[in-house]
C-alpha cells in the first residue's frame, strides 16, 4: 500500500488475539488487508504495528480512520480503571453494592457479587431530595457538598460520580453538586448520572456514571496517545471510533462519554452485514463470528439490527444502546474435555492466543476444535496463512486420540469428528434460543458467517437449522474490520416521561421530540456534519400501565396530526404483539422518548468482481480426502483458490475454497455460487 | 436401567443441548406469552420435558425451589386417570395442594408425548396464576384448603389437541382476573406444547431407541456426579432444628427437625419429630419439602450442571404424614413458601457439620415480604403491590457471606428500584441501606441484611409476611448469630411497634414504615478474624466499633482516616476472652 491515493479510508479493529486492518481505495474499491499481533498491555502498538505492516502511507489518508477497540472493556474486565468516588442522596448510598438482589449463579450456595468497583468508603451522601414529579422535596446543602469535596481530596480521588434519586426528572442538584466538586477540585473530573443516562432506575443509572467517570480518564490518555501517534504521521484525516450501538463518534465524543464504547468489539461485523443487506436480496441475515473463544450472533430483519438499551458486562448493569449480540463459548480455542462422570464437552473454556491450540505449537496441550479440523483435513497443515506457519498435525491427532478417544473406547475420526459435531450443534442451538426468544424462525434468515471459523462451520449450519444459504462475505477474518469501513456517526438523546398516553396530547410530544431532534442535530452540527447528511430516528419507549418492561416503537408519523396519537398506540401494540404474541388494549404509559441522531458518512463503492461462467471445472486445481464431520466419512473434496473465482461462478461440493486466512468449506450436496461483489453463497443442491 | 440400544458419547452430548436448549425454549415461550408480571419477571413457574417415566430430563430456568417438582405431579395425575385413558393430544391440569406441592394459584399443565400409540414422554408446567378462586389474592389466615382456591385434581383442558371450552369458562367463572388466567393458560400450553414438538422431532431424527439410550445416560450420567459428590463427604449423622415464628393464626414456634444421613454414595433425611400439621396455612405438602431438599442438595453436590433426575436418585426424605412438612387433606397450604425456606435451611445447618465446605452458615430466612394497598389520593384509583427484599447470606468455611442478596429458594427474583417504586404508589422511601451490624460475627463474618424506610403518602392497608424475627440462631463452629428480621411501624418515635406477620394493618398519610432484615450468621471464632479485616469492615461501616470490640475482640484507635488497630490492646483482650 505504498501507492499514493487522493482518497483512502482504512479501520483497525483490535480482537482478543489480532488487531486486524483494512485499507479501501475509494476510487477503485479495491482494499488491502493484514493483521498484526494484539498486544494486551497497550493495544496501541498493535494498532501501530498494523499500520506499519500494511504499510498505510498515513499522511496521505484524507479520508477516516475508523477504529474499533477494546482499551474500555480491558480496563474494566481487568479492574483498571481509576479510584472512583460515588456521590447521592442521604440515606442511598449502598445502592449500588445493593444491586438487584438476584443471584446470576442460581445454584451456587456462595455466590459474591462482583466486588463493589467503589468501596463503601469513598461513596458520599449529602443531605437533598427530589421527587417523582421533579419538585424540590429538600434542598441540596451545599456545605455538605464542600465537606464531600474535601474528603475526595484526601482520599486521592481521579475521578466522581454522582447519582441523585430522580435526577433525570430534575438535574439542578447534580449540576450544582458538579460545579461545587469542580471549584474545590477543578482537576478531578465529575461525571452526573443525568448527562450519562437520563432514565429511571437509580441502581442502573448510577452504575452507567460510576463506570463512566472509572474509565474516563483511562480512555482520555489512550485517545491521547493515539492522537499523538497519528499527529506525529501527519494524519490529516478523521478518526471515528466504533460504539456499541454500531453507530461511530468522534474523540471528542468518546472522551466525555467512554462507556458508549464498551462493547464496540463485534459491532463491526454487524455494521458490515447491515451494509450488505442494503446492497444485496439477503434483508434478513443472522450474522455468526466464530472467533477463538466465542461464537457471537445477531439478528439483522429487514435491514435493521435490534438494539437493546440496556447491557450487562461482568454482572453489572450498563445504561447504553448495544446492538444486540449474543455469545456463547465455542470457537477455535475451544477445547474438547471429559467430565468426572465420563461424558464429552467442548468448551466453553477455550485454549485462547496462548497457548492457544496443540497444532499451533505455542505449548498448546488439550485438544480444541481447530485442532480436530486440522485432523479431519479441513485446514491443510501445510499450508496454513499461505504456508507462512506449518502445523503439528500429528500432535493434534495424538492429543484427541490419548485424551478424547481412548477414555471414551471410540475410534479417533470419531472422537475428532465428535469435536466439531458438538461445537456446531451448541452453536445450531444458541440461534434457535435466540430465535425463539425474538419470535423469528431461523429459516427466514440467511446465515452470515466469519471470523476465522465461521466459513468453515457456516454450510453445516445452515443444513442443521435449513436455513436457505450461507453467505461467505470478502475478508471473512477480517470482516469487522471491514464492516466498520460503512459507519455512520450516532448519537443517542434520551428523555424520561413515565406518564400515561392518555395524560399526554399529540402535539406535547412532539415538541418534546423536536427538543431531543435539535439536542441531536446540534451535536452533529459541531461535529462538522453538514445538514443534508444529519437525519433523526425517532423512538418512543411504551408499556402497558403496571407493566415494568417497554418496547421500543420507531415513530415515523407526526403527533400533532389528528389520530397521531392513536396511531402511536397501535405502532406499540404492533410492536408488543411481534415480542410478547399478544395485546391486552389497557392504557399505555411512555416511559421514555428517544432520537438517534445519524450523522451520514459517505459510503465508498466497493469493486465489481470479473465475471465468469458458472462452470468451475477450469479452476478446480486439484483434491484432498476430508472427513465430513457430522457423518464421520472421509470424502474427496474439490480444492479452489477464492482469488480465482469469479462472479456467476458456482463451485460444487464437496468442496474446499481456500484463501489465505480461511476456508470455506462446501458438502456434499452444497454448492456454492460467487455474486457480483465477491460473496460466496452456499446453498443446498 | 439396561438400556439395549448402546448409542455413542457425542451423539449423548448432542442429544443433551437439544434438551438444554429446549427447556430454555419452553421458558421463553411461557415468559414471552405471559401476562403476569409474577411469572415474567419473579419466574414464579418451573417447567420442563420428562421420560417415559416421568423423569425430568431437563428444566427451564424458573424458580428453583420448584426443582423437580413435576415428576410427582405427572406420576400421581397420570395414576389417577389412568394412562389407558389419555389420548395423543390431551392435556391435563392439576390444582391439587397435595399433589402440585403448592397453594392452587400454582396449576401445572401436563402434555403427555406419543409415539405410535406409545407415551416416549412428557413435557409439563407449572405457573402462578394471580387469582383462582380463592378468598382472596393471597392469604396467610386460612384454615383449609377450600378457602384458598379452585381444587382441580386432574381434568383435561386439552382434548385431542382441542381445548375444552367449558372447563374454560369454570376457570374464568373463578377469577377475579380471567383475561389474565386466559393468557397465562395459554402460555403454559404453548410451552408444553413446543416441547412436545422438540421432543417428536429430536425422535424422528434419531429414532425412539436412540434417544432413549441417550436419555437413560444422560440421567445415569447425573446420578454418578452426585454420587460421586456425596461418596467424597464422610459418612454419619448430622442434625439441624429450625423455628418457624407461627403459623400465621397460632401465634406458637413451630419446629423442623431435620436429620441427614451420609452413608457410602445415598445421602437420606428423616424430619421425624417436626412439628404436626398447623392450624394456620404454613404447611408445606411433601412433593415441595423434598424439593427444597433437592435443591439444597444440589446446591451443595453439583452446582455447575444442569438439573435432571439423575442428581436426586441417591437423595431419599422421610416426612411422617400429618406433619407440616406432609401434611394431609385439607390443611390449608397458602404460605407453604416459607416452611420451603425454614426446611432447606435446615438441610444447609446439618450438612455445615457433616461437609462443611460444601455448606454455608445460617441465612436471614426470608424475603421480608410486604404488601400494601390503598386508593391513590391524587387519582382515585384503587392500587396494590409489594416487594420482596434480600437478607444477608450465611458465611462459608473460607469466606465471609455476600451482603443483600434474595433467598436461595428464588434465584434470579429481583427488588423494585425506589425510583419506579416512587412512579407506581403514593410510597416515599426515605432510606434504603444495608443494615448495619446486621451480620453474624466470625472468623468470616454473614452478609449484611437490608433496611428500607418509607413514608406513606396516602392512606395505605398493609400484609407483612415476615418470618425468622425472633433470631438468635448461631452460626458454625463458634460464628455468632446474626440480627433478626423485623418490622417497625412508626420506627424511632415513642409509638414504635416492632412486628413480623401483619394482615389488613391501616397507616395513613405521613406515618412510616420500616424493614428490617436479618443479616447471614458467622462461621468460626470471631476472635480468629484478621484484625486488619475487622479494622477494614468498621472502615466501610459493616461493623461498628462497639462491635469489632466486643465480638470480634479488635480494639481500634484514632478516627477518620487515622484510624487502626491497637494491636497491644487487642492482643491483651484476645488473650483474656479466649
Amino acid at each position: 500500500m505504498t501507492k499514493q491515493h487522493s482518497s483512502v479510508r482504512f479501520s483497525i479493529d483490535t480482537g482478543g488475539t489480532f488487531t486486524d486492518i483494512v485499507v479501501l481505495d475509494e476510487d477503485t474499491g479495491e482494499f488491502y488487508i493484514d493483521k498484526a499481533a494484539t498486544t494486551p498491555d497497550n493495544t496501541l502498538r498493535g494498532v501501530i504495528n498494523a499500520i506499519d505492516k500494511a504499510k498505510v502511507d498515513v499522511e496521505a489518508v484524507n479520508n477516516f480512520f475508523i477504529h474499533g477497540s477494546t482499551t474500555a472493556l480491558n480496563a474494566m474486565l481487568e479492574r483498571k480503571g481509576v479510584k472512583t468516588a460515588y456521590v447521592t442522596t442521604l440515606g442511598f448510598r449502598d445502592v449500588p453494592e445493593i444491586m438487584r438482589y438476584n443471584r446470576t449463579e442460581m445454584y451456587n450456595p456462595r455466590y459474591r457479587k462482583p466486588a463493589a468497583i467503589v468501596p463503601r468508603e469513598l461513596r458520599f451522601e449529602v443531605p437533598e431530595r427530589v421527587t417523582v414529579k421533579g419538585d424540590i422535596l429538600e434542598p441540596l446543602c451545599e456545605n455538605s457538598v464542600r465537606d464531600v469535596a474535601r474528603q475526595i481530596r484526601q482520599h486521592e480521588i481521579k475521578a466522581v460520580a454522582v447519582c441523585l434519586l430522580h435526577s433525570f426528572r430534575n438535574p439542578a442538584h447534580e449540576r450544582r453538586i458538579k460545579d461545587i466538586l469542580l471549584e474545590e477540585n477543578p482537576d478531578i473530573p465529575v461525571a452526573i448520572s443525568s448527562d450519562v443516562a437520563a432514565e429511571h432506575r437509580e441502581f442502573e443509572r448510577g452504575m452507567t456514571a460510576i463506570l463512566n467517570a472509572y474509565l474516563a480518564p483511562v480512555v482520555e490518555k489512550w485517545i491521547g496517545s493515539l492522537e499523538e501517534e497519528l499527529a506525529a504521521r501527519k494524519f490529516p484525516g478523521e478518526v471515528v471510533l466504533t460504539k456499541s450501538d454500531g453507530g461511530g463518534m468522534t474523540p471528542d465524543a468518546t472522551k466525555n462519554s467512554p462507556i458508549n464504547m464498551l462493547l464496540s468489539g463485534p459491532a463491526g461485523g454487524v455494521i458490515g452485514g447491515l451494509h450488505l443487506s442494503q446492497l444485496t436480496e439477503h434483508k434478513n441475515l443472522i450474522t455468526m463470528d466464530v472467533g477463538g473463544t466465542s461464537f457471537d450472533i445477531a439478528m439483522i430483519k429487514n435491514g435493521r439490527a435490534t438494539v437493546n438499551q440496556e447491557t450487562e458486562v461482568n454482572g453489572y448493569p450498563i445504561l447504553i444502546s448495544n446492538l444486540d449480540i449474543r455469545t456463547i463459548g465455542a470457537g477455535g480455542g475451544s477445547i474438547a474435555w471429559i467430565d468426572d462422570a465420563g461424558a464429552m464437552h467442548v468448551g466453553p473454556q477455550s485454549a485462547g492466543a496462548v497457548p492457544g491450540p496443540i497444532c499451533y505449537r505455542r505449548g498448546g496441550t488439550v485438544p480444541t476444535v481447530t485442532d480436530a479440523f486440522v485432523v479431519n483435513a479441513f485446514i491443510d497443515a501445510d499450508r496454513f496463512l499461505g504456508g507462512e506457519m506449518s502445523l503439528d498435525a500429528a500432535g493434534a491427532r495424538k492429543a484427541i486420540e490419548s485424551q478424547v478417544a481412548e477414555p471414551l473406547g471410540i475410534e479417533p475420526m470419531a472422537a475428532s469428528s465428535g469435536i466439531l459435531r458438538i461445537a456446531m450443534s451448541n452453536m445450531a442451538e444458541a440461534v434457535k434460543s435466540i430465535a425463539a426468544e425474538t419470535g423469528e424462525d431461523p429459516r427466514d434468515f440467511g446465515m452470515l458467517c466469519f471470523g476465522g471459523g465461521g466459513a468453515m462451520f457456516g454450510g453445516y449450519l445452515v443444513d442443521e437449522l435449513e436455513m436457505p444459504a450461507a453467505i461467505i462475505p470478502v475478508v471473512p477474518s477480517t470482516f469487522s474490520a471491514f464492516g466498520m469501513l460503512m459507519i455512520d456517526l450516532r448519537h443517542d438523546v434520551v428523555e424520561t416521561i413515565s406518564k400515561k398516553l392518555s395524560d399526554m396530547t399529540g402535539a406535547e410530544l412532539e415538541q418534546r421530540f423536536a427538543e431531543l431532534v435539535e439536542r441531536g442535530s446540534d451535536l452533529l452540527e459541531r461535529e462538522g456534519v453538514p445538514a443534508e447528511r444529519r437525519s433523526a430516528e425517532r423512538v418512543a419507549e411504551i408499556r402497558y400501565s403496571g407493566q415494568e418492561h417497554a418496547v421500543s416503537v420507531p415513530v415515523t408519523f407526526s403527533l400533532e396530526d389528528e389520530g397521531g396519537k392513536d396511531a402511536l398506540y397501535a405502532a406499540f401494540e404492533n410492536v408488543y404483539k411481534d415480542v410478547y404474541g399478544y395485546t391486552l388494549g389497557s392504557a399505555a404509559d411512555v416511559v421514555n422518548l428517544r432520537v438517534k441522531a445519524v450523522g451520514e458518512i459517505p459510503k465508498p463503492k466497493l469493486r465489481e468482481i470479473e465475471r465468469g461462467e458458472p462452470d468451475t471445472s477450469g479452476v478446480r486445481h486439484g483434491e484432498r480426502q476430508v472427513c465430513d464431520f457430522l457423518l464421520n466419512e472421509w470424502q474427496t473434496f474439490g480444492l479452489y483458490d477464492r482469488a480465482a473465482l469469479k462472479a456467476g461462478n458456482i463451485v460444487p461440493g464437496p468442496a474446499l475454497i481456500e484463501e489465505r486466512t480461511t476456508t470455506t468449506v462446501v458438502r456434499n450436496g452444497q454448492q456454492c455460487a460467487v455474486d457480483h461483489l465477491g460473496n460466496l453463497i452456499i446453498t443446498r443442491v | 436401567m439396561n438400556t439395549t440400544k448402546t448409542v455413542d458419547p457425542v451423539t449423548v452430548e448432542v442429544i443433551r443441548s437439544y434438551y438444554r436448549s429446549t427447556a430454555n425454549q419452553m421458558s421463553t415461550a411461557l415468559m414471552r406469552a405471559s401476562f403476569s408480571p409474577i411469572i415474567y419477571e419473579v419466574r414464579d413457574f418451573s417447567l420442563g420435558v420428562y421420560n417415559e417415566r416421568a423423569e425430568l430430563i431437563a428444566e427451564g430456568k424458573g424458580l428453583p425451589v420448584f426443582m423437580g417438582t413435576l415428576t410427582y405431579t405427572i406420576r400421581t395425575v397420570m395414576d389417577y386417570v389412568g394412562k389407558e385413558n389419555v389420548q395423543e393430544g390431551d392435556m391435563l391440569l392439576c390444582t391439587y395442594p397435595y399433589w402440585t406441592g403448592a397453594h392452587s394459584q400454582d396449576a401445572v399443565t401436563i402434555l403427555p408425548i406419543f409415539e405410535n400409540g406409545e407415551i416416549i414422554a412428557y413435557s409439563a408446567a407449572k405457573a402462578h396464576w394471580m387469582d383462582l378462586g380463592a378468598k382472596d389474592i393471597y392469604g396467610t389466615d386460612t384454615t383449609d384448603i377450600f378457602q384458598e382456591g379452585l381444587q382441580l385434581k386432574a381434568v383435561k383442558i386439552m382434548k385431542a389437541g382441542k381445548l375444552d371450552e367449558e372447563l374454560m369458562d369454570i376457570l374464568r367463572a373463578n377469577t377475579r382476573l380471567p383475561d389474565v388466567l386466559t393468557g397465562d393458560l395459554t402460555a403454559q400450553i404453548s410451552a408444553c406444547e413446543l416441547g412436545a414438538r422438540r421432543l417428536r422431532d429430536l425422535s424422528a431424527k434419531y429414532g425412539v431407541e436412540v434417544v432413549r439410550a441417550a436419555t437413560n445416560r444422560i440421567l445415569d450420567h447425573g446420578e454418578e456426579i452426585a454420587r460421586k459428590a456425596i461418596t467424597a463427604m464422610p459418612d454419619g449423622e448430622w442434625t439441624s432444628e429450625v423455628a418457624i415464628d407461627n403459623d400465621g393464626i397460632v401465634d406458637e414456634p413451630v419446629v423442623i427437625r431435620l436429620k441427614v444421613t451420609i452413608s457410602g454414595d445415598q445421602m437420606h433425611v428423616d424430619l421425624t419429630g417436626t412439628a404436626s400439621q398447623t392450624k394456620g396455612p404454613i404447611n408445606c405438602p411433601f412433593v415441595s419439602t423434598m424439593s427444597s431438599l433437592r435443591l439444597a442438595m444440589k446446591m451443595m453436590v453439583a452446582p455447575h450442571y444442569d438439573a435432571n433426575e439423575g442428581f436426586f436418585r441417591p437423595l431419599s426424605v422421610f416426612a411422617p404424614e400429618g406433619t407440616l412438612l406432609n401434611p394431609t387433606k385439607p390443611a390449608p397450604v397458602f404460605i407453604y413458601g416459607w416452611s420451603v425456606m425454614a426446611v432447606g435451611e435446615a438441610m444447609f445447618a446439618a450438612m455445615a457439620k457433616g461437609a462443611p465446605n460444601l455448606s454455608i452458615s445460617r441465612t436471614g430466612g426470608d424475603i421480608g415480604a410486604v404488601l400494601w394497598s390503598g386508593t391513590d389520593p391524587a387519582t382515585g384509583e384503587f392500587f396494590a403491590g409489594g416487594g420482596d427484599e434480600a437478607v444477608g447470606n450465611g458465611a462459608s468455611c473460607d469466606a465471609d457471606g455476600e451482603n443483600a442478596l434474595i433467598h436461595f429458594t428464588l434465584g434470579e427474583c429481583r427488588n423494585i428500584p425506589v425510583e419506579i417504586l416512587e412512579e407506581r404508589y403514593p410510597i416515599l422511601t426515605v432510606a434504603y441501606g444495608l443494615r448495619h451490624d446486621s451480620a453474624g460475627a466470625g472468623r468470616f463474618r454473614g452478609g449484611l441484611g437490608v433496611t428500607r424506610e418509607w413514608r406513606i403518602l396516602g392512606d395505605l392497608s398493609i400484609i407483612s409476611v415476615v418470618d425468622q424475627t425472633r433470631g438468635g440462631v448461631e452460626g458454625v463452629e463458634g460464628g455468632l448469630a446474626a440480627k433478626p428480621n423485623r418490622i417497625l411501624i412508626y420506627p424511632d418515635s415513642p409509638e414504635q411497634r416492632i412486628e413480623g406477620k401483619l394482615t389488613g394493618f391501616q397507616l395513613k398519610a405521613g406515618e412510616h414504615i420500616r424493614v428490617e432484615t436479618a443479616g447471614g450468621a458467622g462461621w468460626g471464632d470471631p476472635r480468629q478474624r484478621d484484625a486488619a479485616e475487622v479494622l477494614a469492615d468498621v472502615r466501610g461501616g459493616y461493623v461498628s466499633r462497639e462491635s469489632a470490640e466486643a465480638d470480634y475482640k479488635v480494639v481500634l484507635t484514632g478516627d477518620g482516616a487515622g484510624l487502626s488497630v491497637d494491636q497491644d490492646a487487642t492482643a491483651n483482650l484476645r488473650k483474656v476472652a479466649a
